[in-house]
């Protein structure tokens, strides 16, 4: 187990390291989805399978994936970026000190944090804990959330689906109902041309 | 089985469901003026839940775990749901001449009014949390939906940047509560903070979640983002934005700051009057130098609101009714004044500087005589509405021992009121040789009649008013 543990510990941190490392942004996502298969790993791990599947779900289906298009259909120049991160190397590192410093003292006084909830499912998963809330208690709120994906998809129709003037579009059903007496035009050619 | 056993609550809300989803339906079918016949199932559908409310009892009150109703929660959908039909009449006519009118508008307005329902009756952390994310995605898209526009599209995406951070630092300090707490529920929340002072991480939520709902309000330090986006989006939308989200996430924040919060009093106090000072000062200040009419009105709104939260810090609940007061004396007149923005076109286009008003008062006398009554009324010169409500704030400041709040208030009042003002000598003093010519709608124009008559009439009502919300226990 602590074997374990320690293997996708160490792949991911060593691929969060390869995200910001390597040159070719395409390579970046490639290892960023490898990072968030292994901190899926932990979570198996620590017991929590559901936010495994999701993590594995969301981030890696969709959003990694996301990445990877918008990756290559912008075609970012690499060069540019490197000497960009280098102006703000030093904001950067101050961050990263300031983050340090939290999550040691978050650590000193971890007994204020930790307050393990209540396990009264002594053999159900996670995933069947869930779903025995989902459509009692949080019934409204789960509806609510599908109508938010609704707003969403519809919004996203909106604002990209529009008929331009002049923009020429494929039309199915016309193109199948045309027939050869509207479509071919027959003109008898005279002796003068 | 809690959720099934009482549909009867939820009802208003379902029908307002079920009519976006067949708008949206009949929408994709119908072949021609796909906009005219979405807008009237809308109308329909917004008609039928006012009037299920209504008539099924307004004073019953009935409540499951994460969702109540009461006499005041009750009002205040029918009030919202008022408003929604306001404006959804009156944006028609710029809709039209702006060529906006997809059939998505109303039925998008609709699941805003839907989330906007949800989170009045809320009563459950991630159930407000989930209720104020469908009514802001619901405004983004509303926002963007100029997409020939330079400045509309601006607009979204900064509302849609800032609006998500604000949505996520809402959500961090519903984490951080409940990490303490272990529950979500609002009386439980209550219950465990008045047995377990355990209050440092509980206090960090509390002020992650105080600022994320005074993004949504457009409160002072959490005010960057109004201006811009008020300005970008189109001008009907603006109306929206201006009036039905305000009143709702306000009723929503009294609700949270008295029910999970209530024993943390003294912290959020200190917050709010912060607040209240910052959003004062910078509404009137800024909007001192303003050329552009939405940019102006839209610091008027900061203002507006640093005094509607005044009501909230007196003790009593005759400062929460003060409050509740101004808040739908202010939606009413601002309604009128979007829609007389809405109104003001000149040679096809939108009127966006305060000059291109010059020579109002002689090309339209009746507009310009509405319009000064809804300005004087916003600035609160005493026979109109605005300053009752004015009034009634600053004594419920007074009488709980928030006099230098009140003293600070009214000289914003006054620094504001010059540029209400300035509107008028605009409209009225400035000559210029050719007067200019406003295209004008119908519905506009009652719609202008009706809140300047309303802010003209009130004061017969002020008493009555103030006495029926008070008696309301919000």
């Amino acid at each position: 187990m602590i074997l374990f543990f320690f293997l996708f510990s160490a792949v991911t941190v060593l691929s969060s390291i390869a995200v910001i490392s390597s040159r070719n942004p395409v390579h970046s996502v490639f290892f960023l989805i490898l990072a968030f298969v292994n901190s899926a790993g932990i979570f198996v791990l620590a017991g929590a399978e559901f936010l495994a599947m999701i993590l594995l779900i969301v981030y890696v289906g969709a959003v990694a994936v996301l990445f990877l298009f918008v990756v290559m259909m912008l075609n970012v120049g690499v060069d540019k970026i490197k000497t960009q991160t280098r102006k703000y190397m030093l904001s950067g590192f101050l961050v990263a000190i300031i983050l340090l410093f939290e999550l040691i003292f978050s650590f000193a006084n971890l007994d204020i944090i930790i307050q393990k909830p209540e396990n009264n499912l002594e053999k159900n998963t996670n995933t069947h804990a869930l779903g025995n809330v989902l459509y009692t208690d949080y019934f409204l709120p789960f509806q609510v959330s599908g109508c938010i994906l609704l707003v969403a998809m519809l919004g996203a129709i909106i604002l990209t689906l529009r008929k331009r003037e002049g923009v020429l579009r494929q039309n199915i059903s016309e193109q199948v109902s045309r027939t050869k007496e509207d479509s071919i035009k027959i003109v008898k050619i005279g002796k003068k041309l | 089985m809690d959720a099934f056993s009482n549909l009867n609550l939820y009802l208003p809300e379902i029908i307002i469901f079920l009519g976006a989803l067949i708008s949206i339906v009949s929408g994709a079918f119908f072949k021609n003026n796909k906009y005219n016949k979405v807008l009237f199932l809308s109308f329909m559908t917004i008609t039928i839940s006012f009037s299920f409310i209504l008539f099924s009892d307004i004073s019953n009150e009935s409540s499951s775990n994460n969702f109540v109703n009461t006499t005041f929660t009750n009002i205040v959908k029918l009030f919202v749901l008022t408003l929604a039909i306001g404006v959804l009449y009156v944006s028609n006519g710029y809709i039209k001449s702006n060529k906006l009118n997809l059939f998505e508008y109303p039925i998008l307005l609709l699941f805003a009014v839907l989330g906007m329902l949800l989170m009045i009756s809320a009563n459950d952390l991630l159930f407000l949390y989930i209720s104020i994310e469908l009514q802001s995605l619901s405004l983004y898209v509303l926002v963007a939906l100029n997409r020939d526009s330079l400045k509309s599209s601006e607009a979204a995406l900064k509302y849609f940047i800032l609006g998500s951070i604000a949505s996520a630092i809402i959500l961090y300090g519903i984490s951080m509560t409940y990490s303490i707490t272990g529950t979500t529920n609002y009386n439980l929340i209550k219950e465990f903070s008045f047995t377990d002072k355990n209050t440092l991480i509980f206090s960090f939520g509390l002020i992650l979640i105080l600022s994320g709902m005074a993004f949504k309000l457009s409160a002072a330090p959490f005010h960057m983002w109004t201006p811009d986006v008020y300005e970008g989006s189109p001008s009907s939308v603006t109306t929206i934005l201006i009036t039905i989200p305000k009143v709702v996430v306000f009723v929503a924040l009294v609700k949270l700051l008295n029910e999970p919060f209530f024993y943390f009093k003294n912290l959020w106090q200190q917050i709010i009057i912060i607040i209240i000072v910052l959003s004062m000062a910078v509404g009137s200040i800024a909007a001192l130098r303003q050329e552009n009419i939405k940019r102006l009105f839209a610091y008027g709104t900061i203002a507006n609101i640093g005094y509607v939260l005044i009501g909230v810090i007196s003790n009593s609940n005759q400062g929460l009714s003060s409050s509740i007061l101004y808040l739908v004396i202010y939606t009413i007149a601002s309604l009128g004044i979007f829609s007389f923005i809405m109104m003001c076109r000149k040679e096809n286009s939108q009127v966006v500087h305060l000059q291109g008003l010059v020579g109002l008062s002689q090309s339209n006398s009746f507009a310009a005589i509405c319009m000064v009554m809804l300005l004087l009324s916003m600035a609160g010169i005493p026979p109109f509405a605005g300053f009752f409500a004015k009034f009634y704030i600053f004594i419920a400041a007074v009488e709980s021992g928030f006099l230098s709040l009140a003293i600070i208030g009214v000289i914003f009042s006054v620094i504001s009121a010059f540029y209400y003002l300035k509107i008028i000598k605009i409209m009225y003093m400035d000559s210029q040789e050719d007067i200019n010519i406003y295209e004008v709608d119908n519905k506009m124009y009652l719609m202008l009649l009706i809140t300047s008559l309303v802010m003209l009439v009130f004061i017969f009502f002020a008493n009555d008013f103030i006495n029926f919300l008070n008696k309301l226990n919000i």
